[in-house]
């Protein structure tokens, strides 16, 4: 036997341009899709003005997908988004109706969303039930509540700073390039990933997704980083109704139906797997990208709706396929 | 044998030195099993725990190590008392080797680094956090100490071998630097000569060739192992502990007999 065949170490060739490609994959294919709609959709598409709409539509769900991967690498999965931005709405639209600051409605909607992510939590660690039914249950126990809240119609609410958070900039500001909400997103995904990367407790998020037993086994404070990460991800999920009011301008219970879907989307286009472990929060952000941009290029090319969700879909399931193939191909360092 | 090593080579003996007990338990019970457990393991020495498959072994040292409850008993482990999850113990300077290297011992879709420093990720940067190059020099060195063969840190730990798979589940409780390892199967299904390295270590920790004389708890269902590489020796048998006797009072045999519960008639013969 030779030396490297009995260490088991895989004898081939590392590839390291596969390697490169594993990493970039996302914001290849983000650039392919660009691409391709830039040189055969109509110039429109091709303005600065669109990218720039592009990163303000991205926004949304990209905030909450920030949230998610963390919930998704975790192993875990997070069904409830939709109606906490719904909910986070609802109470900020009533906290600026009943004269309290911008900054404490936002608080408001973001701590509102946190506490379900909580509940979310607890149910999970302490009752030990699976966080798909656990969240299932509180999408529509969420949706209610704001339902409820908001005696089922929009709330109107007094004009305030936080509208501008994602809207269009107005030509003394052009400076600033994006709107706030796209840099502060921008900033919670570089410290997001900070946190993944160099801190224990993102090193245990990993490891409870890759293999639960390890981390109890190891000493990690398993329940303990689930309530945190699950109290984390509704807290973007708040943030990411903050966002949704500032598009919005109002209150509304029941906007961002679905929406955890598209979170999840993002995710996995992303190269977060559903079995924990994996994802990245650039990957998400770009996978959010990457929706908005075809989203974005089909309607400018009058392509139906119908069409658009078709793409959408073959590309969340190419995407996914990619990366199995690329896992197999690829000997990770 | 096949590697040409003789029995004596696989399983080193150097005169092994018991210190002051580090490690008192009397009448440990679990839920189910372990009934009762009883026994004083000191520094310096290998107690080697035998019994069939099912006898209780695995609980005990889970309970022990708080993963999973203690019904009744008294542990004092150095200075604490009493009943302690895993993190605690880990602090306290325990640590346990899973028998199931692939479903527990290890994150085997996660890095050779963060799998060995996963239990002591302080101290590896500054402000808490963790500098890759630092996890990663920390690696390199307990990898390459226990002789693990890897290409980089960075390498997932499934595509090693088992043999260096369990070397770096192993290197885990050395990196951690505690005094008492609990090791459960530590050679089950690994090649001859990890297996050598593995008895290699465990003579060298409990003399204490790097830092201090270590404490070894060895639950084991290979006979000739326990004999060749343990001081002394008890068997568990339906979840009862027997008392441990110095391993030269032992023979394959009355270990056998001990774990089907025949040991009181082998004597009286």
């Amino acid at each position: 036997m030779s030396e490297a065949t009995q260490a088991g170490l895989v004898p081939d060739k590392v590839r390291p341009w596969l390697v490169w490609l594993n990493r970039l994959g996302p914001l290849l294919g983000l650039a392919l899709i660009y691409t391709l709609l830039a040189v055969f959709g109509p110039p429109s598409f091709r303005s600065l003005g669109n990218l720039e709409t592009i990163a303000r539509q991205s926004t949304i769900v990209g905030t909450a997908a920030v949230g998610a991967t963390l919930v998704i690498i975790l192993g875990g999965i997070d069904l409830s988004v939709g109606s906490m931005i719904a909910l986070s709405t609802v109470v900020i639209a009533s906290l600026l109706m009943s004269g309290a600051p911008p900054i404490l409605a936002a608080l408001g909607g973001i701590g509102a969303a946190m506490i379900c992510g909580m509940v979310n939590g607890f149910l999970i660690t302490r009752l030990r039930m699976m966080p798909f039914i656990v969240t299932l249950g509180t999408l529509l126990i969420v949706r209610g509540a704001a339902k409820g809240l908001a005696h089922e119609q929009k709330i109107d609410a007094p004009i305030s700073w936080l509208n501008e958070i994602i809207a269009t900039l107005p030509p003394e500001r052009q400076f600033m390039v994006v709107p706030y909400g796209v840099w502060l997103l921008v900033l919670l995904a570089v410290a997001v990933a900070g946190i993944l990367r160099y801190t224990p407790l993102g090193r245990h998020i990993f490891a409870i997704g890759s293999n639960e037993l390890t981390a109890r086994l190891c000493g990690v404070a398993v329940e303990r980083v689930k309530l945190v990460v699950y109290a984390l991800s509704a807290a973007f999920a708040g943030l990411a109704g903050v966002m949704q009011f500032s598009r919005l301008t109002v209150g509304d219970p029941t906007v961002a139906m679905g929406a955890e879907l598209d979170v999840i989307a993002a995710v996995v286009i992303g190269g977060g797997s559903l079995s924990g472990g994996e994802g990245s929060i650039l990957g998400s952000l770009v996978g959010a990208l990457i929706m908005t941009v075809i989203r974005s290029g089909c309607s400018q090319m009058g392509l139906s709706n119908w069409l658009q969700e078709i793409i959408t879909g073959v590309i969340i399931v190419l995407a996914v396929a990619l990366d199995r193939w690329r896992h197999r191909a690829t000997v990770r360092y | 044998m096949m590697v040409g090593r003789t029995v004596d080579e696989l399983y080193p003996r150097s005169a092994h030195i018991a210190g002051e007990p580090i490690l008192e338990i009397s009448d440990l019970a679990g839920n189910r099993v372990p009934g009762s457990v009883s026994l004083s393991l000191r520094r310096g020495e290998v107690l080697g725990i035998a019994g069939l498959v099912g006898a209780g072994r695995t609980e005990f040292i889970r309970a022990l190590f708080g993963l999973d409850p203690v019904r009744a008993g008294r542990v004092r482990f150095g200075s604490f008392s009493g009943w302690s999850p895993p993190a605690a113990r880990w602090r306290q300077g325990m640590g346990m080797l899973s028998e199931d290297r692939k479903n527990e011992g290890l994150a085997t879709g996660m890095s050779l680094a963060d799998n060995l420093t996963l239990s002591r990720l302080g101290g590896l940067g500054p402000l808490g956090l963790i500098s890759r190059s630092r996890q990663f020099a920390v690696a390199r060195d307990w990898a390459g100490r226990l002789g693990v063969r890897h290409r980089s840190p960075a390498q997932r730990v499934a595509d090693l071998s088992g043999g260096n798979q369990q070397k770096v589940a192993l290197a885990r409780l050395l990196y951690h630097g505690v005094d008492v390892l609990l090791l459960d199967e530590p050679t089950r299904g690994i090649d001859v000569a990890s297996k050598a390295q593995i008895y290699a270590l465990i003579d060298r920790l409990v003399t204490g060739g790097d830092a201090g004389a270590k404490a070894i708890l060895l639950v084991s269902s290979y006979l000739p192992e326990l004999l060749g590489t343990c001081d002394r020796v008890a068997v568990m048998c339906r979840g009862r502990l027997g008392p441990a006797r110095h391993v030269k009072e032992w023979t394959e045999e009355s270990l056998m007999a001990e774990a089907i519960g025949m040991g009181g008639a082998m004597k009286s013969e």
